[in-house]
């Protein structure tokens, strides 16, 4: 709830000429096209594990221009395993082109996890700690009304462990589409507190009798990092960056480690 | 090293008057040898003419009014800051002539035989007659050693045509050669490649520390109270310090002591009131001007509880007094309070504002001394509240300044005049913190203060040993240091380019008044001018500065909230070094003044931040920065008519600045993102007839340097843009035309009007401010490219009074 209030307020501010511009109808958009400059592609790595699945997928592509039809291009024939903080391998085996599956595992909380990637020379490494789980006291919703519209949204609410750094990513599944990331919270604001997450995505509107899944994942703080930049990436920042990755050599995306809890419930009137 | 805080205090003060008895003495023995050698030279007797200049109707003060003593040599002075002079000539008759812009020459003959106080009042010109028969005080340009300075007439000011129709300053200095506009509608302005934060802005000797309203769409100036500007943008005197890029030196008006007068105006966005007169005719007067938007008024309208209980108004007050004690002491009490509220419905309330208190003393020690003593409050904070069900807190941060100035200007001999003083200044920031109820689902985050002193002392002289020579050398030292009581951490260590609060980085508790961190700054500045011939000078400036407090920010708009920091253990005061070269033309007997200066600016101890850096309230946030150096470069061209039916300006300024951090773009050189290859505004202004005036405006700038993507990829299944190289694009070019016009109604008399309308942006040009990359809705492999304007076309209308 905090979080969501200054995330609302830093929201406001930074878009403030924007509301402006909304408010006295001035501004205005329209479509361009640009010069762009042509770079080499760059790696992109995404590995989970995660404490619920027996299988754990890593996906390698590259980046494409931005004037390409394609979402991005896979990566084939890429070595991938996993080791972990008791010295234990776990090989991965490309079932489609650029995803790569491991053998069956189950991620343990409290354990390091290294991934380590070779592909057409280039050596890639990360590391993700799994934080231990955090049970939440009730689940329910909330509703709001910003800027003359009408919201619900999914709320929790827990004890957030004291004296310990704690960081949250939540999905949210509607009615059985793909799961869509929501947000990511801190413990910064309130370390120790009886805590509300709302989870607000202003492009995602719930209905009553929408039935949700919410998906609770524990992360690590570069997850946390990666996801935050992410969520508050603007264009009026003086320096729009890539998410900070925790992978070696340059590659983007990143490699987490996450305990998970999920619960589900129907969007009430 | 640490020091009692009463120590320390007691080491300030021996420092001080060290300096002031060191430039003091030398002093002193200079002018006596001086006058005796010039005396005995001439086989005369050497005299010194002193006293004011003012204006005859009002009795504010005239500084930078010219002298000329015509004699068997000619003699030139101009007043100072506070309308003062002082010239030292052989005994004789001489022809004075006494100008200054936007008044009527007085000539007066003289026979002077012994020391003499001789003040002038000057009448003003009408309107009409100020464009019509402009002074020689052209003539400044070539005479004065200063270069890259600006000086901005406040009757020019209100011709200029603005944004919302709201007469300007910060606005209007962006069309001045060598400054840059901060971003459409912003009142934020970069010097010669600097960032926003190294200009120096001073009301009245209080520094300003955030100089906009609502986001930058107004300058906290309300020009009815200014009386006016300079804009030092290179070879700064020794007497101004404390920034890299320029100084904006903003003296307000004192208030009318011979009548009673108001002024103000009603406009669409804005009204404002000044009221000036006397409080002991001729001794004493006051000025006090007020202005408020009203905005807010128009949510009242809205049928939605959310909006109509929202926020969003500013308002300022300027207030003066002063008293003449006597022939050789006047005091001056200004201050400023200015506040922004911004609310949306019942969930946060957010406010900000800058107040300034400055007391003055000017004091003539002796005919030819002059002493200036300022006693300086400034303070800027921010709050929001956040009122809900079960949170309640408050963000709040502040920074306070107390300071004390004095200074000397000794008039020395003949064409000799020996500024020195010093600055003394107790800071205390506040950062953001967060301060939350007991009960309250969030924490108290408290931040510690940040204690810091700067003692500044200075000494130049201004030197004009012949008539085609001139010379103002100088240096300035600069003290800075930090202050217990607080835990400072060393993040030295750090060396990921990612921001992630440290794990347990090297602590060190200080008490109360230990010291922290010592950094002492030397500042040499010198100017030279070589006079061509009547029409034409030469002029070059070399000056280093220093900037021992920073604005941390990383959006383009200028927020309230953007923090500023000490230096501190961590980090390194900024240093400047400028060198430039300027040649200088007045054509046309005086009625055009041209200039060309080019410049070289290497910048040391500059700040940027990693990837995702947390700047807000963060027990940390000195780990989040990544320093580097700077360099800017540019010529700028100047051509100015100052009399005639048309008057007005052209500027165009070519110009690099580039950065280079370890952490960025692979440690190579990258563009600023205010580095704008061309940048040109021409300003028009033309009387038709009477009673009408006619104004232009047009400006023309490359894009800023952004970082845009230049590939692409997708993360379970969300689309993210690849980007490379830091500010690698261009913006779109910017370009915009503004036109206003002016009825002034034939003045009855005790009360005159008149009406302004404008119209900003009037070809309706659709300037980029974001650029925007967004997923095709239909073809979500698609990406398409946004450009968002922010303003088209916007009319104003202003009626203005005066009685």
């Amino acid at each position: 709830m905090v979080q969501n209030m200054v995330e609302r307020m830093t929201l406001l501010l930074r878009g403030w000429p924007l509301f402006l511009v909304g408010f006295l109808l001035m501004g205005c958009e329209d479509l361009i096209t640009l010069d762009v400059q042509e770079v080499s592609p760059q790696f992109v790595i995404v590995g989970e594990i995660n404490n619920r699945e027996s299988r754990h997928e890593v996906t390698i592509h590259r980046t494409v221009p931005l004037s390409s039809s394609n979402a991005m291009a896979p990566v084939s024939g890429a070595t991938v395993r996993v080791l972990d903080g008791l010295g234990r391998f776990y090989e991965y085996n490309e079932v489609e082109p650029g995803l790569y599956r491991s053998r069956l595992f189950r991620g343990q909380t409290g354990m390091e996890y290294k991934l380590e990637i070779a592909v057409e020379g280039t050596d890639f490494q990360a590391t993700s700690n799994m934080p231990e789980i955090v049970l939440i006291d009730s689940l329910g919703t909330s509703s709001g009304n910003f800027m003359g519209e009408e919201n619900k949204f999914v709320t929790l609410k827990f004890y957030d462990p004291p004296n310990k750094s704690n960081y949250y990513r939540y999905t949210l599944r509607v009615n059985e589409g793909a799961p869509r990331f929501m947000s990511v919270f801190d413990d910064k604001y309130n370390d120790g507190k009886f805590v509300t997450h709302e989870l607000i995505n202003f492009d995602m509107k719930l209905q009553p009798n929408d039935y949700v899944r919410v998906q609770r994942q524990h992360i690590d703080q570069a997850t946390f990092l990666y996801w935050r930049s992410v969520s508050s990436s603007n264009p009026t920042a003086s320096a729009p960056a890539n998410p900070p990755s925790n992978i070696s050599n340059g590659a983007l995306g990143y490699f987490s480690a996450y305990s998970l809890l999920e619960y589900e419930m129907t969007i009430p009137q | 090293m640490q020091l009692p805080l009463k120590k320390s205090i007691f080491y300030y003060w021996s420092f001080f008057f060290a300096c002031t008895l060191l430039f003091c003495g030398p002093a002193r023995a200079a002018v006596a040898a001086e006058r005796k050698e010039v005396a005995a030279a001439a086989g005369t007797a050497e005299v010194v003419i002193s006293g004011f200049v003012r204006d005859a109707s009002s009795g504010e003060s005239l500084s930078s009014a010219n002298l000329v003593f015509r004699g068997a040599r000619n003699y030139n002075i101009a007043t100072n800051a506070y309308g003062y002079y002082s010239i030292s000539v052989p005994d004789g008759n001489y022809q004075i002539e006494v100008s200054h812009v936007g008044y009527r020459t007085q000539e007066t003959t003289f026979t002077v035989l012994r020391d003499t106080i001789a003040s002038f009042a000057l009448q003003s010109l009408g309107q009409l007659d100020e464009v019509l028969i402009r002074t020689d005080r052209t003539e400044d340009q070539l005479r004065s050693p200063l270069m890259g300075l600006s000086r901005v007439a406040i009757s020019e000011l209100k011709q200029v045509p603005v944004l919302f129709g709201e007469a300007d300053l910060l606005k209007t200095i962006q069309l001045l050669p060598g400054v840059m506009s901060g971003g459409e509608g912003s009142s934020q302005f970069f010097v010669r490649g600097g960032m926003g934060d190294q200009n120096l802005i001073l009301l009245d000797g209080a520094t300003v520390f955030n100089a906009s309203h609502l986001f930058g769409f107004f300058s906290t100036f309300n020009s009815d109270a200014i009386k006016d500007v300079d804009l030092h943008k290179g070879g700064m005197p020794a007497q101004y310090g404390g920034r890299l890029a320029s100084v904006l030196d903003i003296r307000m008006i004192e208030g009318n002591n011979k009548q009673f007068h108001g002024e103000g105006g009603l406009g669409l966005i804005a009204s404002r009131l000044k009221l000036e007169g006397p409080l002991i005719r001729d001794r004493s007067s006051f000025m006090l001007s007020g202005r408020r938007t009203y905005a807010d008024l128009f949510l009242k309208l809205s049928g939605d509880p959310d909006i109509n209980q929202s926020q969003l108004y500013f308002y300022d007050l300027n207030l003066k007094a002063n008293y003449q004690i006597d022939a050789r002491n006047s005091v001056f009490l200004s201050g400023y309070f200015g506040e922004d509220r911004l609310g949306y419905s019942d969930l946060f309330k957010f406010g900000w504002g800058n107040a300034t208190a400055s007391l003055r003393w000017n004091h003539i020690l002796h005919n030819r001394l002059f002493s200036n003593s300022t006693f300086v409050y400034s303070d800027y904070d921010y709050q929001v509240d956040i009122i809900n069900e079960n949170v309640d807190f408050v963000i709040a941060s502040s920074i306070r300044n107390i300071n004390f100035k004095q200074d000397f200007h000794h008039y020395t001999g003949p064409g000799s005049t020996l500024r020195f003083g010093a600055d003394l200044r107790f800071q205390v920031i506040q950062p953001t913190q967060i301060e939350a109820e007991e009960n309250s689902e969030i924490n108290s985050l408290p931040i510690e203060k940040r204690r810091g002193s700067e003692l500044a002392a200075y000494v130049s002289h201004e030197w004009n040993p012949t008539s085609f020579f001139s010379m103002n050398y100088g240096l300035r030292l600069t003290n800075f240091l930090l202050f217990g009581p607080g835990t400072f951490y060393d993040y030295s260590a750090l060396e990921s380019s990612v921001a992630a609060s440290p794990v347990d980085p090297p602590a060190q508790y200080y008490g109360k008044g230990a010291l922290v961190q010592y950094y002492l700054a030397l500042e040499p500045r010198i100017s030279l001018n070589l006079r061509l011939g009547p029409n034409s000078s030469i002029k070059s400036a070399y000056n280093r500065n220093s900037q021992m407090i920073h604005q941390l920010s990383n959006t383009t708009s200028s927020l309230p909230t953007d923090a500023w920091v000490m230096s501190s253990n961590n980090i390194k005061p900024q240093i400047a070094d400028q060198l430039s070269l300027g040649y200088y033309r007045n054509l046309g007997n005086n009625r055009y003044e041209a200039s060309v200066e080019a410049y070289y600016k290497d910048m040391k101890h500059q700040i940027d931040y990693r990837d995702a850096a947390d700047l807000q309230a963060n027990t940390h946030l000195e780990s989040e920065l990544v320093y580097g150096t700077g360099r800017a470069y540019g010529l700028e061209w100047y051509l100015k008519k100052n009399s005639g039916r048309w008057n007005g300006w052209i500027s165009y300024t070519l110009s690099k600045s580039e950065r280079r951090f370890e952490q960025i773009n692979q440690g190579s050189w990258f563009n600023a993102r205010q580095d704008r290859t061309h940048d040109l505004s021409a300003v028009l202004i033309y009387e038709l007839g009477r009673n009408w005036t006619l104004s232009g405006t047009f400006v023309y700038a490359t894009g800023n340097a952004v970082s845009l993507p230049s590939g692409k990829y997708e993360v379970q299944g969300e689309t993210f843009y690849y980007y490379t190289e830091r500010n690698g694009y261009r913006m779109p070019e910017y370009h915009r035309l503004d036109l206003a016009a002016t009825y002034e109604r034939p003045a009855g008399k005790y009360f005159s009007s008149s009406w302004s309308i404008g119209i900003f942006n009037a070809y309706n040009r659709k300037n980029a401010y974001i650029i925007d990359f967004r997923q095709n809705e239909q073809l979500p492999r698609q990406t398409d490219i946004y450009r968002i304007a922010l303003f088209g076309a916007i009319p104003s209308v202003t009626w203005n009074f005066k009685f």
